[in-house]
């Protein structure tokens, strides 16, 4: 007898009879699944959100010559839309037009004339009152008159560099004013030289302290004296280098804050990444010192009496630029109609990767709502999970209790049985976890290889994260769960005796 | 002792109010071996579901040697059957078709006892008595209906009860055993076991049972 008792004890101690642990596999199985979608879901967000928020690349152009009061109406609209923000960028444009630029006297004043072929965009820059002598440089003043057109802030500084060229110390250190007006009637400029104030007019003032060569840092960000009136909404400025600014004296506070926003540096840095890639668009301005013979001539002509220099003329172009995707998608609509209300031709890269944009806006909100129905999918599974685990286990338990298991026993054996289960999932989230983040390592190798332009540093995951994303999904569908079952497990254990007997 | 007096029970259907016991009066002693029989549904596997606590009396009052079990909370029910319960049911589905007979046999009162060494004797020698000793290890799934009717028995006996409920002792149980189990309920019977069992009328003469009739949801002693 002994013999076969020990067997007997033996065989029982073998066949510890688990309740659960059995099913710990759908267990891992659970938990390892929701892990792996969740973490896609964040990683998936993560990359639309990130192109998303790259929507400087895709800006919308709306061409030459707005009014003043379109523009105006154009900002109003675009206000009533709510966007997060919105920058017009008026910018020069390279034009197959050639043009040039002469020094001239208008009356007894000198001044450059700024002329196109096909049609006279350009007027001229009048230096008002005479250059003061270099002994007395901060009273030098330089009166202008500019294109109305956005791209007049690059033909001011074209100038000012022409001058800069020709004489450093006559413009060094001296306040610009320039003033620019509407193309003149007649030619009636010539005789009547314009005056600050006079309508539709607009005044830049700026103070040289020094030219950067070769990175083209000039650049003008003007007080608007002009009844243009998107000061609310579309901000004026030109963007470029930011690591040249404090070489100037001439930037606004208001535009300094604003380079320190990430939104308006990363502009300006994709401003820079077209001037040094001009295939990227074929059509952005570019400049004289991108073409070394050019200044050269400019430099020459200068010298030689102010004959007329012969270039590229620049074409004034209004770029919008939103902040994110989904403030661009929401008002191509209405820029869209704008242009065709004022004839206007709209294109962009906004324009023409309109179904990308789309695309990825829906992926961004998609995602979006994905990951709230993630998180209430792990914990409605936990629940399900919890609820199906005790009706697996109902009948032993229910036996054992009529034969006489107390339930404290009972209750404490699963708990532990639950605390096995946990313990064997956890290698394989770790596993789902490893796996779901070199796959979207690979990912984003693959997306830089794609878009060289998006920075993609920002969603590169990292360890930390998706551990701790796995923790989180772990710890709420364990903690819901091992809820549902033992509230489960509690009305069973007092249902029993009670009607609810499984014996007939 | 247990003792039922005025016990009744009523089961609620979607459309009446079922009485199966209207006033049940019992008191069976020490070692006193209790045969109830009564025609199909008149209450016979009520009234052991009663004495074991599975089924709560709708009135009346159910007692085990001073203690009314009727009254008892679910927890302590379920203490109270762990020490002093054995059951055995009409049909054999009360059993965990995956797991072993030993494991069935002692699965409750592992749950109930810190130690199940000291019931591995009573295991082999009561599954001896039975005829089921060979088949411990086996998967009860894969019994007959008349092994795993023995293996309830064995499951009963094992854990030492003072009380035993027997539902039909000889349902399912061929002829040549029926014999085996007579022996064990009267073994249990002189250890001063208080037995309640239900078997049919023509099964009375195999027991020195003090019988009863149960009729009309009433309890009547039989001659």
């Amino acid at each position: 007898m002994q013999t076969a008792s020990g067997r007997a004890d033996m065989r029982f101690s073998k066949q510890q009879p688990y309740l659960l642990l059995g099913k710990s596999l759908w267990f891992v199985f659970a938990v390892s699944v929701l892990c792996l979608l969740t973490l896609a879901s964040q990683f998936l967000s993560r990359i639309s959100q990130t192109l998303n928020e790259e929507a400087s690349l895709t800006a919308l152009e709306i061409g030459t010559w707005p009014e003043d009061e379109a523009l105006a109406e154009l900002a109003s609209r675009l206000a009533g839309l709510g966007l997060t923000r919105v920058l017009l960028l008026p910018t020069a444009l390279a034009n197959s037009d050639p043009s040039r630029i002469d020094y001239v006297r208008v009356g007894n004043t000198p001044a450059f004339e700024l002329v196109s072929d096909s049609k006279r965009i350009f007027t001229t820059l009048h230096r008002y009152p005479e250059v003061a002598p270099l002994t007395d440089p901060p009273r030098g003043t330089v009166y202008g008159r500019l294109p109305v057109a956005p791209g007049e802030a690059v033909l001011a500084s074209e100038i000012v560099r022409k001058l800069y060229d020709e004489n450093p110390l006559m413009v060094l250190g001296r306040r610009f004013s320039v003033l620019v007006t509407r193309p003149p009637l007649l030619g009636l400029d010539k005789v009547l030289p314009p005056r600050p104030g006079q309508k539709d007019s607009r005044m830049y003032s700026f103070h040289v302290v020094g030219i950067s060569y070769p990175t083209y840092p000039v650049y003008l960000a003007g007080q608007e004296s002009s009844s243009l009136g998107v000061a609310q909404v579309l901000r004026f400025s030109d963007l470029w280098d930011p690591s040249v600014f404090t070489n100037f004296g001439i930037w606004p506070t208001e535009l300094v804050e604003d380079m320190k926003d990430p939104y308006w540096s990363r502009l300006a840095t994709i401003a820079q990444r077209y001037a040094d890639a001009p295939g990227l668009h074929a059509r952005w301005y570019q400049s004289a010192i991108g073409n070394p013979e050019w200044l050269d001539e400019a430099r020459r002509e200068l010298e030689l009496s102010a004959e007329g220099v012969i270039g590229t003329s620049l074409c004034s172009h209004y770029f919008i630029v939103f902040a994110t995707l989904t403030d661009l998608v929401a008002a191509t609509p209405i820029v869209e109609q704008f242009t065709e209300e004022h004839h206007l031709q709209l294109s962009g890269p906004g324009r023409q990767l309109r179904d990308v944009i789309l695309m990825i806006v829906a992926v961004r909100d998609t995602t979006r709502h994905m990951t709230v129905a993630l998180w209430l999918a792990v914990a409605l599974v936990a629940a399900i999970f919890g609820a199906l685990l005790l009706f697996s286990v109902r009948k032993p338990i229910a036996v054992i209790l009529a034969h006489g298991g107390t339930p404290r026993r009972i209750s404490s054996r699963l708990a532990l049985e639950l605390v096995l289960c946990l313990c064997a999932s956890l290698p394989i989230v770790a596993g789902a976890t490893w796996a779901m983040h070199r796959l979207q390592a690979s990912s984003i190798e693959a997306l830089r290889s794609h878009l060289p332009l998006v920075s993609v540093s920002s969603i590169s995951p990292s360890w930390r994260q998706a551990l701790l994303l796995s923790a989180e999904v772990l710890v709420i569908f364990v903690a819901v769960a091992f809820l549902a079952f033992f509230l489960l497990l509690r009305r069973l254990l007092r249902s029993i005796p009670g009607d609810a007997s499984p014996f007939p | 002792m247990l003792e039922f007096e005025g016990v009744g029970r009523s089961f609620r259907t979607k459309s009446s109010l079922v009485h199966v016991l209207s006033c049940v009066d019992l008191r069976v002693r020490v070692g006193e071996v209790c045969g109830i029989h009564g025609s199909n549904g008149s209450g016979k596997t009520t009234l052991l579901h009663l004495a074991a606590g599975l089924l709560r009396p709708t009135w009346g009052r159910i007692s085990c040697d001073d203690v009314e079990i009727s009254g008892l909370s679910s927890y302590r029910l379920a203490e109270w059957r762990a020490s002093n319960l054995g059951l055995v049911s009409a049909t054999p589905t009360d059993l965990i078709a995956g797991w072993t007979v030993y494991t069935n046999a002692v699965i409750a009162q592992y749950y109930a006892k810190s130690a199940q060494a000291h019931l591995t004797p009573d295991v082999l020698s009561v599954s001896k008595q039975l005829g089921i000793a060979d088949m411990l290890s086996k998967p009860v799934g894969r019994l007959s209906d008349g092994e795993r009717r023995r293996v309830q028995y064995l499951r009963a006996v094992v854990s030492e009860p003072r009380v035993l409920l027997i539902d039909d002792p000889y349902a399912h149980i061929p002829s040549s055993e029926k014999d085996a189990i007579t022996g064990l309920i009267l073994s249990c019977s002189r250890n001063a076991v208080t037995i309640i069992c239900s078997p049919s009328r023509d099964d009375l003469a195999s027991f020195p049972v003090s019988p009863y009739r149960l009729q009309e949801g009433a309890l009547f002693a039989d001659s």
